[in-house]
């Protein structure tokens, strides 16, 4: 009797965690998964353009930013930030793939905050500064943990008083026994 | 009493002041004196080379995964858009000659494979044991860029950006 029991409230408790995924997936609206709607952002407007593959080729770009009349494209593969005008045609690049001042070493968000650049150099533990025209203007470097030292960087916020906020990915030394 | 306790103090001082001149980081920027070294078959050539671009692998020739490695740095060696001879690659291990020979001849490399006898890890403050190490020396000498990691499309980018400066 009671194994019967346990049987349907098990396949009772299968159907209603069916139905509710069945539910969720019905709820996908535009081809976003939105569990919560109201806890998400709205896209209003959304400017497509189309790059000239003969300018610029992207590799995998991970993050854009429109600022004032120009798009910002941040390539974490070749560590550049590509720069476009709003019909897509290329302007130029800041950054290159290197250790020195200004240079990009596996970067992987940025931040355009008071006419300035800044841009996570994740593997060095890096801020690297740029003006907007590319030029180079400081180099912070961020002091992790050493417990933490294989955490990597992940986002990065520039806040009204100049202050730099960042996450990280957080990984412990793994021990050796 | 006192005056074996100055000594100690003026020589340990001595120590430290003769160390912080003399031993330097091992860091972007750092200058690399020439040296005489011998490959795993008794070829002599100086590092880093002159008027090239020079790559350091220093890799642990018990581990499957950093012996890999060689392979990437023998296609990079053979697939960059630049002149053989302004790019040096040099791949270094603790072990014994004839075991490199035989990783030498199985890979089919074409650049050298140096036994540490010289204590070349040491002096880059690099190891042939847990961690690998690549180092790559611009064409005046400078180290440009050292990492732990083995990035190959990377090492394409810094060589190809270095090679293409100007004496």
């Amino acid at each position: 009797m009671i194994k019967k029991h346990g049987v349907f409230i098990l396949s009772l408790l299968f159907i209603v965690v069916r139905g509710s995924s069945q539910t969720n997936l019905i709820d996908q609206k535009n081809g976003l998964f939105q569990l919560t709607p109201e806890k998400h952002a709205r896209l209003l407007k959304i400017h497509e353009f189309q790059i000239d593959p003969k300018s610029a080729i992207l590799s995998k770009p991970v993050k854009v930013i429109k600022h004032q009349d120009k798009i910002y494209i941040l390539d974490l593969k070749q560590c550049k930030i590509f720069i476009f005008n709003l019909d897509g045609g290329f302007l130029s690049t800041i950054g290159q793939p290197g250790q020195g001042p200004g240079d990009l070493e596996y970067p992987i968000d940025f931040v355009i905050r008071s006419n300035e650049i800044y841009v996570i150099n994740s593997a060095a533990k890096r801020v690297e500064v740029f003006f907007l025209n590319g030029n180079f203007k400081e180099r912070i470097q961020l002091h992790v943990p050493q417990e933490y030292v294989f955490s990597n960087i992940s986002h990065i916020l520039v806040g009204n008083n100049s202050k730099i906020y960042v996450s990280y990915n957080l990984r412990a030394c793994p021990k050796v026994t | 009493m006192v005056k074996k306790f100055k000594i100690s103090i003026s020589i340990s001082l001595f120590v430290l002041s003769f160390n912080a001149v003399f031993s330097q980081d091992i860091t972007y920027g750092t200058s690399v004196e020439k040296i005489h070294v011998r490959d795993c078959f008794s070829k002599e050539f100086i590092l880093p080379f002159s008027n090239a671009i020079t790559v350091i692998y220093f890799f642990n020739n018990k581990n499957p995964n950093q012996v890999n490695n060689l392979l990437e740095l023998e296609y990079l060696y053979n697939n960059l858009n630049i002149e053989k001879s302004s790019i040096g690659i040099v791949a270094i291990s603790s072990s014994n000659n004839s075991n490199l020979q035989s990783i030498y001849r199985k890979y089919k490399l074409e650049f050298f494979l140096v036994n540490d006898e010289y204590k070349l890890a040491k002096r880059f403050q690099a190891s042939c044991e847990s961690c690998l190490r690549v180092i790559i020396v611009d064409k005046h000498s400078k180290i440009r860029y050292l990492s732990s990691q083995f990035d190959g499309t990377f090492l394409r980018d810094i060589i190809q950006r270095y090679s293409a400066e100007r004496l």
